[in-house]
């Protein structure tokens, strides 16, 4: 089996939108502790995984885990937890089909839709507040043992640390990343909107798997411990205040529907050569 | 006389002569402690500036200019070098790599022409061990001077200036090229290798006399060969970036001298013969977001004279 296939299955076996970033966030949680600093107040401390996300009273910054049987948030007065059911449109899974075709001529249209067309439940969390508490999950989907295909174990206490912010931050942020500026002041948007070099949409939400601190650590400098990004990133600010804004607005920009998280997950492989299928059986 | 007068005459005596003698009888020079370690927050007590006035550079500086400058949105520049007492700058024999002493300084003071304000000074430093270090200093109505931490912009005379950041100029500084535009092209013309030469400040000094003779070529019989300085501006304006190890949107056309010629670029689809409107090169120069050169804000009428030609004209570059 080839790694292009290894993906392609994995992906659809896991239920593509959830899993977007749950490769990464093994690697990453394993930096971030490797790097996390005394000052690094919001950095997972109890050595578990962990997701990170804010609250300021004002901006929708909920996020979409990955599919266990359950998932139950310790402190409910953090954080509120609902099931999403969601079977995706045949718009969405038929521009998808296209999308795949134009890749690979070799794509597996019928496995495809099949896996595609699957009702799918995923979770949102959206914060009530600021402050700590630990995601209780059990029932992985399975995988290798102890394993669920979502990289996780079956059974594992994940960490939720929902950051403090201001709406300033927000306005600050957003006017970061949008502004027509040169050098290392050139706006976020004009390669996270328009796909040059590669670069990812925001509205992925991986940023949910790292710290603020890691988080500012990959705009300004492409690194965290060891990991460093494929396209160098130096960006600057021209205050404060949009230092201060830009990770709070990273925060905001995942989406939070799952149909739309979906077609980016697919997409994104696509573009990186992956999610093409398996070859054609002769 | 007070103490005061005293201290003050003994201090205003260590400026004109511009250095001392340390613990070991060495001759060290005041501009060489006041950036030796860090860049301090103002040049006030630098001694770079006689009485912190950029019109009055501190006499050990050595004054030149480019043949081709780099394009700074129309603001005049002052360009100053400085080599600490009894070093000497290596070069091969034609005169291709420079090779800079510890405690080397380069200066660059911007003015804005209209009102002859001062907008910033720019200056790096080749350290001990950390190679080059880079600072910018931006200057208030008050005539103080201030070291800038952020990229920004700054309003001089009614006009907009771009000020970079230290890690911007260590962006274009680097690749093995910290030192851009010190070229025997560019600096001969000058006199700048010349001047080095004739204080032993430069080896080989025959290299440098030699190659005076050679390449000595005024400004305006360079720029007879309007193709050709056309190319040579995109080398100075652009190659540092359009180059095989700079940024990724820009490394794959290189635009250094010797790496591009007019065929080139018409082979590249980056210019089409003739035809300015459908010409990448100059639409990039026009253009009102993200225009070339990069980080100027303003159109450069030298350039767009340039490119024009490049476009229009005969290929009279060396291929």
């Amino acid at each position: 089996m080839n790694a292009a296939t290894k993906k392609y299955l994995l992906v659809l076996g896991l239920g593509i939108p959830l899993l977007h970033g749950c490769q990464q966030s093994k690697q990453v949680a394993a930096n971030a502790q490797a790097t996390a600093t005394p000052s690094d107040s919001n950095a997972s401390a109890g050595g578990n995984d962990a997701y990170y996300t804010g609250y300021d009273g004002n901006t929708d910054f909920s996020i979409l885990l990955p599919r266990f049987r359950s998932i139950v948030v310790k402190d409910p007065s953090i954080a509120k937890i609902e099931a999403v059911t969601v079977t995706l449109s045949a718009t969405i899974i038929d521009q998808l089909v296209l999308e795949a075709k134009a890749a690979n001529s070799a794509f597996e249209e019928t496995r495809f839709r099949e896996k595609l067309g699957k009702q799918q439940t995923t979770y949102r969390i959206t914060p009530l507040k600021a402050g700590k508490t630990v995601l209780v999950t059990s029932g992985g989907r399975g995988g290798a043992p102890g394993k669920s295909q979502s990289g996780f174990s079956k059974s594992v206490d994940i960490d939720l640390i929902v950051s403090p912010y201001t709406i300033q931050q927000q306005t600050a942020g957003k006017a970061r990343y949008d502004a027509e500026g040169s050098g290392t002041l050139t706006s976020c948007k004009s390669c996270h909107e328009t796909g040059e070099e590669n670069a990812p949409p925001h509205e992925l939400g991986r940023i949910m798997e790292i710290s603020d601190s890691e988080a500012l650590s990959w705009v300004k400098t492409g690194e965290i411990g060891s990991r460093s990004a494929r396209i160098p990133h130096a960006w600057e600010f021209s205050s404060d205040e949009e230092e201060s804004g830009i990770v709070p607005y990273l925060r905001s920009k995942q989406t939070h529907d799952v149909e739309t998280l979906t077609k980016l997950v697919v997409e994104e492989q696509l573009a990186n050569g992956g999610f093409m299928g398996p070859p054609v059986k002769k | 006389m007070s103490c005061r007068l005293i201290l003050s005459l003994t201090l205003l005596l260590t400026l004109q002569l511009g250095a001392c003698k340390d613990k070991d009888g060495e001759q060290r020079s005041l501009l060489q402690d006041a950036f030796a370690k860090d860049f301090p927050p103002s040049l006030a007590a630098s001694t770079l500036f006689i009485g912190n006035d950029p019109a009055r550079p501190n006499p050990e500086l050595l004054t030149y200019d480019p043949r081709l400058p780099l394009w700074s949105d129309g603001a005049s520049k002052s360009r100053f070098l400085y080599l600490p007492p009894g070093t000497q700058i290596e070069s091969d024999e034609d005169l291709s790599q420079f090779k800079f002493p510890i405690g080397t300084l380069f200066i660059k003071h911007f003015t804005d022409p209209q009102s002859t304000l001062p907008v910033e000074t720019r200056i790096m430093i080749r350290r001990l061990d950390a190679g080059w270090s880079f600072a910018t200093y931006t200057w208030a109505a008050d005539g103080t001077s201030t070291r800038s931490t952020r990229p920004h912009e700054e309003v001089v005379g009614g006009l907009r200036y771009r000020i970079p950041s230290e890690k911007e100029c260590e962006q274009c500084h680097s690749r093995g090229e910290e030192v851009l535009g010190f070229t025997a092209w560019q600096l001969l013309s000058g006199g700048l290798l010349n001047t080095l030469a004739r204080g032993n400040r430069i080896l080989p000094e025959a290299a440098v006399r030699a190659a005076s003779q050679e390449v000595g070529v005024s400004k305006a019989e360079v720029k007879e060969d309007r193709v050709a300085f056309a190319l040579r501006y995109l080398d100075v304006n652009c190659g540092s970036c359009h180059q095989p190890q700079g940024p990724s949107k820009a490394r794959d056309f290189d635009l250094r001298w010797g790496q591009q010629t007019r065929a080139g670029l018409i082979a590249s689809g980056k210019m089409v013969e003739g035809s300015l409107e459908n010409s990448a090169i100059w639409k990039r120069f026009i253009a009102e977001s993200e225009r070339m050169p990069q980080l100027s804000l303003r159109q450069d009428p030298q350039g767009l004279e340039l490119i024009k030609d490049l476009i229009q004209g005969e290929d009279t570059s060396q291929d």
